[in-house]
């Protein structure tokens, strides 16, 4: 379900950066959010892969460019495994 | 030709009243013409090398610009980066071998101990990164080639920056060659004024400091621990002047031909961790490394969690070390600042709720002053010649009892009071400089102010800059 990722999402976020106030929008880039840098972006991505149950590739990892993107490829990850 | 000699300057004005003169189409072999001059200046044999290299990369990055099928993609991706990497280890860390090798030829002259000694090409290691990035990048498909063989030639071998950096990314740098805008006011303006500080920092305050650093390293046996800790403090301090005089000379160069060249220091001295500092210091190095080792090499060990984390950082920044050259100390350095960016990531919850009662303010100073020790202090070995001199500089540094306690006037008064003298000056010189950025009709008095404390208080002593060895 749509919503619960947009949810799913930010719950993740704001656990690894510790910030419960965060939130995301579609445009959001790591210079919005403070914590989010090439230090943390790794840990991001892999908590979104261990809560949606998706593998990323190297060269999609490196080419997100905001949450937006990043939205994306999970609901395409997603219904190709099949996963909910 | 070092780029603070009176020669490169000619070859600026001359090249820069030429620039303006010309269209837009004909600069871009004005440029490239001056580059191959300068580094012509150097050594001819070298500058055919690095235009055969140069060549070999463009032809790369345009077959991995173009939609070539996947295998071939990697096969040339991976050429392309290992004659990369072979080349600058070859004369970075084979050196002695190679010159030995090339023993027949001009540039494998025997010195007195009869040990073959041959220099590296002028700037191998900035120019091996600047080609290795635009591969990566056309490979990910992150960027495509544009413009010809010139443009791409004159992105690796421009003359301002090919010496010691910045470290240029095709993306910011070849549009702007290829475009070949013409300078404005503006760009003048601040390339001359960014010229003249850059010549302050290193005529002024750089190469002073530098004599109280050399006379301490020297001999760092007979150093009393205040004598260490301000020749500490001062070889971090002149390392800055040295670098960033340099680098603001090579920005401010580019600057009056119309480019702007990324920025490699952004106020180091404010920053609360080491890890800030690395954003902060040395910064084209420092994010080359971030997206060509660090983040591929942290995506594919991601499974391991914060570990991962510490382990890329350290891997990454050993690497850094090794970068400036193949010995112990650069590598332990490397290694120490892998391992403070480590130790800040892993204990980052642990401190924020450890320190939540406390002020902010004073939680940044106290960040700030732990930076600038720490990075003061790993400086030494950087700074040492072995891991012998930069342990007896830390037995002074630490060894305290009464009697070195008491052994305070740090050599020579009057040695110190000039380079605190120094110290002074770029302070003043600083606000004013930051103060040109918005008033710039000051620029001119700003110059020859820059100019007139170089000519009465400068130290012409060292004739290269510190990265120039890199």
């Amino acid at each position: 379900m749509s919503d619960n990722t947009w949810q799913d999402l930010t719950n993740i976020f704001r656990s690894t950066l510790d910030d419960e106030a965060l939130t995301l929008s579609e445009s959001t880039t790591a210079k919005d959010v403070s914590g989010w840098d090439s230090i943390t972006h790794v840990l991001l991505v892999v908590a979104v892969e261990k809560h949606f149950k998706i593998k990323l590739t190297a060269g999609e990892i490196q080419k997100l460019q905001n949450v937006g993107e990043l939205v994306a490829l999970i609901r395409a990850k997603k219904s190709v495994t099949g996963a909910k | 030709m070092g780029i603070d000699s009176a020669i490169y300057f000619l070859l600026l004005a001359v090249v820069a009243v030429l620039h303006a003169l010309l269209p837009g189409r004909r600069r871009v072999f004005l440029l490239l013409g001056a580059s191959l001059a300068f580094y012509a200046a150097t050594s001819l044999p070298y500058l055919l090398l690095m235009a055969v290299l140069g060549m070999t990369n463009y032809f790369a990055a345009r077959h991995l610009s173009s939609d070539s099928n996947p295998k071939s993609r990697q096969w040339v991706f991976a050429g392309a980066v290992l004659v990369n990497l072979c080349i600058l280890a070859a004369f970075k860390y084979l050196r002695g071998q190679l010159g030995h090798l090339l023993a027949g030829f001009d540039h494998g002259a025997l010195d007195s101990d009869g040990v073959a000694h041959l220099a590296a090409p002028l700037g191998i290691s900035y120019f091996v990164f600047a080609m290795i990035g635009c591969i990566t990048d056309a490979y990910r498909q992150t960027w495509r080639l544009q413009g010809g063989i010139a443009n791409f030639l004159l992105f690796g071998l421009f003359f301002p920056q090919i010496s010691s950096g910045p470290i240029p990314r095709a993306d910011r740098l070849l549009p702007q060659l290829i475009t070949s805008a013409t300078p404005t006011a503006e760009d003048r303006i601040a390339g001359l004024r960014m010229i003249a500080y850059g010549l302050f920092k290193k005529y002024v305050v750089a190469n002073r400091l530098n004599e109280y650093v050399n006379l301490v390293f020297a001999s760092p046996g007979e150093a009393t621990p205040s004598q260490a800790a301000v020749a500490c403090a001062f070889n971090f301090i002149q390392l800055y002047a040295d670098f960033s005089g340099y680098v603001d000379i090579a920005i401010g160069s580019a600057r009056l031909l119309g480019i702007h060249l990324d920025p490699n220091f952004d106020r180091p001295f404010k920053s609360t961790s080491v890890t800030e500092l690395w954003r902060r210091w040395h910064m084209t190095l420092s994010f080359w490394l971030r997206d060509y080792v660090y983040m591929p090499m942290l995506i594919r060990i991601r499974t391991l969690g914060k570990f991962g984390v510490a382990l890329a950082l350290v891997v990454t920044f050993a690497l850094c070390g090794l970068w400036h050259g193949a010995a112990w100390t650069y590598i332990l350095f490397g290694v120490s600042q892998g391992i403070a960016m480590s130790m800040e990531f892993l204990s980052k919850s642990w401190r924020s709720k450890a320190f939540r009662g406390i002020p902010p303010a004073i939680v940044a100073m106290a960040g700030n002053i732990y930076t600038i020790v720490f990075f003061a202090v790993t400086e030494v070995i950087f700074r040492s010649s072995d891991l012998a001199q930069a342990g007896t500089m830390y037995r002074a540094l630490f060894h305290w009892n009464l009697t070195t306690l008491l052994a305070y006037p740090p050599l020579d008064h009057y040695f110190l009071a000039l380079d605190l003298f120094a110290l002074f000056c770029w302070w003043v010189v600083r606000r004013w400089f930051v103060a040109t950025s918005t008033k710039t009709y000051w620029t001119p008095w700003f110059t020859m102010a820059c100019a007139g404390l170089i000519l009465f208080f400068g130290h012409l002593g060292a004739a290269h800059f510190i990265y120039a060895t890199f």
